[in-house]
C-alpha cells in the first residue's frame, strides 16, 4: 500500500513532472476549446517528438492534454457554439443557451467544477474498481456492442435534431459515410468508385471540423452584423449551495460516464450523450426547459464526459484495450515505450498504474485551476468581430484539417462537409448524429457482422440472441422503449392538435 | 433542445428549396441502397454491404418521412428566391476567398497565402480600413506560425514554388 502511494506521488513531487503536467493540462485546455483542434491530433504528435524521452515524462504530458483538452471543448462549447471535441457536443445544448442569457461566466464556472467532481469520480473508479468494471466490459459481446451504437446513435439523433427524423437520418448517413473505403474483415471496396483516395476512408478529423468549423462559419457570415451578446464572465465561482443542490445528480452522471467510458470504443461523446438523456428523465424541475440554458443538462454532459476518462483507462490499462480514440493513440505511446498494457500491467509494472492514477489526479486539480483562471482571453475572442474572427477561424480549420495527414485531400473533404453541413443547418438538421455516424459506423458495421458470424450466419438465431442474453435484453428493450416514447410523444402531440 | 412534438405539430412555413432539397435527400437515400446491394447483395448477414444496405434504408425511410412532413406544410411566400436565400452574396465571396487561398497554398506555401487570405478577407468583412486589416493579419498570422510550426510542429504546406 505505502510502495503504491509512493507511485501515485511520483508526478506530486518531482518538479519536472509537476511541471510538465501542468503543462499539458494548460496547453490541452485550449487544444480542447479551440476549433479545429483536436485531442486526438494533438497527442499523436504530442507522441511524435516525446518517444525519446522518459515514460513518465510522455505520460505526464500526455495525461494532461487528455484531461485538460476534454475539458476545453466545454468552453467554446458554451461560448460559441462550436464544440471543440465530440466529448462536448451535448454540452452545447444548453451551455450556449445560457451564455445567450448573459450567464457564460457561471456556466463557465459551474461546468469547471463538475468536470473536476467527474474527473475525480472517474479516477476514483479507476484506482479502486478497474478490475470489475474491465470483466464487466468483458463479458459484453460483439451485438452488445452493435447495439451499445446504434442506441448511442438514436440518442443524439432524438436530442440534437428538429424532429426524430431528421436526427435518424443524420446519424444512418454518418454510418453510410462511416462506411467508405476498404472493409476491415474482407478489404473489399466499399463505396470508393475505383478512387485511390478514397480506399482508407473519409477523415473523421476532416468532417468533424468541416461540419462543425466550417458549416458554424458559413452560418455565421449571415449574423456578421450582429452584435455579439456581450458575456458576463464577472461571476465565475458558483455558491456552494448551488454546487451542493447539483451534487446527487452530478454524481449519478459521473458514474453514467466512468462506466461508459470503461467500455472499449464508447468514449466521452457516448458518456455525456446517455449523461444528459438520464437527466433530462430523471429531474423533474430543470433551472430552465433543457435545451434552453438548464444547468442539469449542462452538468450531466460535463460530469460524464471528464468521469470517462478515467474510466477510458480502465481497459486501456487492464485490457490493453482503447477505450476511446485518445487512448488508442497512447496505446501506440506507450508500446513505443517499451511497456505493455494489459491483465500483467498492474502485476507486472504497479509502478505505471499507480504513477497515471497519480498523475490523472493531478491533471484534474490543474483543470479545476486553469479552468476558473484566464477566462477573459476566451470573452475577448468571443468579442471579437466576426469579420476578424470568421477568417481567422477559416484559417485553423485549414491547418487542423492539414495536420491530421499532411493532405490537400482532406481539405477538400472539410470544405465539402462544411457546406453540406451548411444546407443540413438551414433546414432544421443537426450535424451532430453525422459526426458521431463516422465515429460509431465502422465499429458497428465489425460488431453486427462478427455477431452474425457467432451463430453462422442464422438470422433467427441472431435475433433469439438480441432477447436471451439479459445483457443484450437490457440494449435492445433500451432502443425499443426510446423509438416508442418518441412515437408515443408525437401521437400526444398529434391529438393536442386536432383537438 | 427540440421537442419531438415538432415531429407533428408542423405550422411553419416551407423554407424555399425545402421540398426540392429534401427530394434530392430521399434521391441520395435510394442511390446509397443501390450502391449497397452493388456491395454484396444479400448474400449473407455478416457481408460487407449488410451494415451499408441497413443504413441506407434507415435513410430511405426517414427522409421519406421528412419529405411528407415538409410536403405537408404550406409552400414558401412568393418572392422567396432560393438562390437569394440560401447563398447570399457575402457567402459566395467568402467560399471563393476560401477556394482561393486553399489554390494559393498549393503555389506559394502557408506564410504568403494566409496573409493575403487574412489580409483581404478582413478588409472585405470587418470594413474598418486596410491599416487594420494589415496589422490584424501580421499578428495572427505570426501567432498561429509559432504555436503550430514552432509548439505543434505540423508541417504547413510549403506550396510548389516554397517561398
Amino acid at each position: 500500500m505505502n510502495q503504491s502511494f509512493e507511485y501515485f506521488a511520483i508526478a506530486w513531487t518531482d518538479p519536472q513532472l509537476f511541471m510538465l503536467t501542468a503543462l499539458g493540462t494548460f496547453a490541452g485546455i485550449y487544444i480542447g476549446a479551440i476549433p479545429g483542434l483536436s485531442v486526438t491530433m494533438a497527442v499523436s504528435i504530442l507522441i511524435s517528438f516525446t518517444f525519446a524521452w522518459d515514460v513518465n515524462e510522455a505520460l505526464a504530458l500526455i495525461a494532461g492534454v487528455f484531461m485538460g483538452g476534454v475539458y476545453g471543448g466545454s468552453r467554446t462549447a458554451i461560448l460559441l457554439n462550436i464544440p471543440g471535441a465530440p466529448s462536448a457536443l451535448v454540452t452545447a445544448l444548453d451551455g450556449y443557451p445560457l451564455a445567450q442569457k448573459g450567464e457564460a461566466g457561471q456556466a463557465i464556472g459551474l461546468s469547471t467544477i463538475m468536470s473536476f467532481i467527474g474527473g475525480l469520480v472517474g479516477i476514483v473508479v479507476l484506482m479502486i474498481a478497474a478490475p470489475i468494471i474491465s470483466e464487466f466490459a468483458l463479458a459484453f459481446a460483439p451485438r452488445d456492442y452493435f447495439l451499445l451504437a446504434a442506441l448511442g446513435l438514436l440518442l443524439v439523433g432524438s436530442l440534437a435534431a428538429e424532429s426524430l427524423s431528421k436526427g435518424v437520418f443524420c446519424g444512418a448517413l454518418g454510418v453510410l459515410l462511416g462506411m467508405i473505403g476498404l472493409d476491415p474483415l474482407t478489404a473489399e471496396d466499399r463505396f470508393t468508385f475505383q478512387s485511390l483516395e478514397l480506399t482508407s476512408g473519409i477523415p473523421y478529423v476532416a468532417a468533424m471540423i468541416g461540419f462543425f468549423g466550417m458549416a458554424e462559419i458559413l452560418v455565421q457570415l449571415e449574423h456578421l452584423d450582429v452584435k455579439p451578446v456581450r458575456q458576463k464572465l464577472d461571476k465565475i465561482l458558483p455558491s456552494l449551495a448551488r454546487v451542493k443542490k447539483h451534487l446527487p445528480l452530478s454524481l449519478r452522471t459521473s458514474t453514467i460516464g466512468v462506466v461508459v467510458g470503461a467500455l472499449p470504443g464508447t468514449g466521452g461523446d457516448v458518456a455525456s450523450l446517455l449523461a444528459y438523456d438520464h437527466a433530462k428523465r430523471t429531474v423533474s424541475n430543470p433551472s430552465a426547459k433543457f435545451g434552453e440554458g438548464a444547468e442539469e443538462g449542462l452538468i450531466a454532459a460535463e460530469t460524464a464526459n471528464n468521469a470517462a476518462v478515467g474510466g477510458a483507462y480502465i481497459p486501456m490499462l487492464t485490457l490493453g484495450m482503447p477505450g476511446d480514440a485518445v487512448t488508442a493513440v497512447i496505446i501506440g505511446a506507450l508500446f513505443i515505450h517499451g511497456v505493455q498494457p494489459g491483465p500483467l500491467m498492474l502485476t507486472e509494472t504497479p509502478h505505471l498504474f499507480w504513477f497515471t492514477v497519480g498523475n490523472l489526479t493531478l491533471a484534474n486539480i490543474f483543470v479545476l485551476i486553469f479552468g476558473l483562471t484566464g477566462i477573459s482571453i476566451f470573452s475577448r475572442i468571443v468579442q471579437c468581430p466576426k469579420g476578424i474572427l470568421l477568417p481567422l477561424i477559416f484559417v485553423l480549420c485549414i491547418v487542423g484539417t492539414y495536420a491530421i495527414q499532411n493532405s490537400l485531400v482532406d481539405i477538400y473533404w472539410m470544405l465539402g462537409c462544411g457546406v453540406l453541413g451548411y444546407f443540413l443547418k438551414r433546414y432544421g438538421f443537426q450535424v451532430a448524429p453525422i459526426i458521431l455516424g463516422i465515429i460509431l459506423g465502422p465499429l458497428m458495421d465489425v460488431s453486427f457482422r462478427r455477431a452474425a458470424l457467432s451463430v453462422q450466419n442464422d438470422l433467427s438465431q441472431l435475433a433469439w440472441e438480441f432477447v436471451s442474453n439479459p445483457i443484450t435484453l437490457v440494449l435492445t428493450l433500451g432502443i425499443v422503449m426510446l423509438l416508442m416514447s418518441n412515437a408515443i410523444k408525437a401521437m400526444k402531440a398529434a391529438q393536442a392538435r386536432s383537438g | 433542445m427540440p421537442d419531438m412534438s415538432s415531429e407533428i405539430v408542423v405550422t411553419k412555413i416551407r423554407k424555399p428549396g425545402e421540398a426540392a432539397f429534401t427530394f434530392g435527400l430521399l434521391a441520395f437515400s435510394l442511390l446509397a441502397l443501390w450502391l449497397s446491394y452493388g456491395i454484396s447483395g444479400l448474400a449473407s448477414i455478416s457481408a460487407p454491404g449488410t451494415l451499408p444496405m441497413l443504413a441506407s434504408v434507415v435513410l430511405v425511410v426517414s427522409s421519406l418521412t421528412i419529405s411528407r412532413q415538409v410536403w405537408a406544410m404550406p409552400p414558401p411566400l412568393e418572392g422567396e428566391s432560393f438562390f437569394r436565400l440560401m447563398t447570399p452574396l457575402r457567402w459566395v465571396n467568402f467560399f471563393l476567398l476560401g477556394m482561393a487561398y486553399i489554390l494559393l497554398l498549393t503555389f506559394v506555401g502557408f506564410v504568403p497565402a494566409t496573409f493575403l487570405y487574412l489580409f483581404v478577407s478582413i478588409v472585405y468583412l470587418h470594413k474598418q480600413g486596410w491599416l487594420m486589416a494589415f496589422f490584424v493579419s501580421a499578428n495572427s498570422l505570426a501567432i498561429i506560425y509559432m504555436v503550430f510550426q514552432l509548439v505543434f510542429k505540423v508541417i504547413l504546406p510549403e506550396g510548389v514554388l516554397e517561398l
